[in-house]
């Protein structure tokens, strides 16, 4: 199965969600998902870090080993994440405060270690940058919105600006880590409620699965 | 045979090397960027604690052993209104940062904190007024100062965070 350009660009979005249906990437989404903007700076920070990666392992990808592959992703990723985590304190101080301790965990951050050993690792450069923009806008979104719903309903407001009536009636578990859990498992429901993906449960197999394209072994199953 | 050991290695010390110069020339770049606007910050933060201050000094601590570890720094205002104290104190979730202002009778002008990551809307009390205006005019026995329940760690570590600053005004003192 040989994706479009245009496959490749958008199915990080909806259909393979790197967030909402490969279920990646979930710490930062709990952690940092109480805040709109921060969940917006967050995307985008992890989008940077992801598009320089994927460009540079996929234009080494011919000269890195593959013994020691892991560790030149590591060093590559984790370089692109201190560059950021300077760049966001020097420009946007705000929101480096608000983002602590999980910017430079976006190192460790396992959707930009799947999409470099997934796709990056066997692509060419210019379809590495569309599958970074890919997965880095899904997780943008997802992060969006599921801090959208924890900060509408856990501090009344969003984007800092509060909103009549929930702002003198917020529930507070949806700003805590048990409401983050559970505004994830309702979105991640919803989602697969629309885009059908409970039927792998049902009917297992590799067309319907979205990881197919990137594990390869397809055609052995049926 | 030879090979397989060798160019990973090469490969991946050259990409250790690539990226260090490139952090390396992207610090030198942000570093005065952040260091100015840092020292902006807590040039703001203490004039916005002492109003009559004309100016500050920094007063060096390495002479002082008995100054508590939690003590980050502190400054003399040049006017002889008082002293400003930053400690750094342990919370509930990482480091809580506080600023507080202390007068020559070493009552507490003004506090607050600088910087946490306390738990919303549960530790976050320590940023509300009314946690934080029984300090002022307090001294070193903080009467009427007692931690908040449900919020017990995050008020127990900044209220010992302002003993702290009193024990270390006290060395100052005696120390000068």
């Amino acid at each position: 199965m040989k994706l479009t350009r245009k496959q490749i660009l958008t199915r990080g979005i909806i259909k393979e969600n790197p967030v909402l249906i490969l279920v990646l990437g979930l710490c930062p989404v709990l952690a940092v998902s109480t805040q709109a903007g921060n969940a917006i700076g967050m995307g985008l920070a992890t989008t940077f870090v992801l598009l320089g990666s994927n460009i540079v392992i996929s234009a080494l990808r011919k000269i890195i080993p593959g013994r020691t592959r892991i560790p030149c992703y590591i060093v590559l990723i984790a370089s692109f994440t201190v560059l950021a985590i300077m760049a966001i304190e020097a420009y946007a101080y705000t929101l480096y405060q608000a983002l602590g301790i999980f910017l430079p965990l976006i190192a460790v951050n396992c959707i930009i270690f799947a999409r470099a050993e997934m796709f990056a690792s066997k692509n060419t450069v210019f379809d590495s940058i569309l599958d970074a923009l890919g997965s880095g806008v899904g997780f943008t979104l997802a992060l969006f919105v599921i801090a959208s719903i924890r900060e509408i309903f856990g501090s009344g407001s969003w984007f800092g600006y509060a909103i009549p009536w929930l702002s003198e009636n917020s529930v507070m578990i949806f700003s805590l880590a048990p409401g983050g859990f559970i505004v994830l498992a309702c979105v991640l429901a919803a989602v697969n409620k629309l885009t059908k993906t409970y039927e792998l449960r049902t009917h297992p197999g590799c067309n319907k699965c979205p990881n197919a394209g990137a594990c390869g072994k397809h055609e052995h199953a049926s | 045979m030879k090979r397989t050991y060798v160019m990973p290695l090469v490969v991946l010390t050259l990409i250790c090397i690539v990226a260090s110069a490139a952090l390396a020339l992207m610090e030198t770049v942000t570093r005065p960027i952040i260091s100015a606007a840092a020292a902006e910050r807590e040039a703001a933060m203490m004039s916005e604690i002492i109003l009559e201050a004309e100016g500050f000094e920094y007063i060096d601590l390495s002479g002082l052993s008995g100054v508590p570890q939690t003590i980050r720094a502190v400054y003399r205002t040049t006017n002889n209104v008082g002293y400003i104290f930053i400690a750094e104190v342990s919370g509930f979730s990482g480091v809580i940062t506080i600023i507080c202002g202390i007068d020559q009778d070493g009552q507490i002008i003004k506090t607050v904190p600088l910087s946490h990551s306390e738990t919303q809307g549960i530790g976050t009390i320590i940023d509300t007024p009314a946690f934080l205006t029984p300090f002022q005019g307090g001294d070193s026995t903080l009467e009427g100062i007692d931690t908040v329940t449900g919020a017990t760690i995050t008020t127990r570590a900044f209220i010992n965070a302002i003993n702290d600053i009193f024990q270390a005004l006290e060395e100052i003192r005696n120390g000068a």
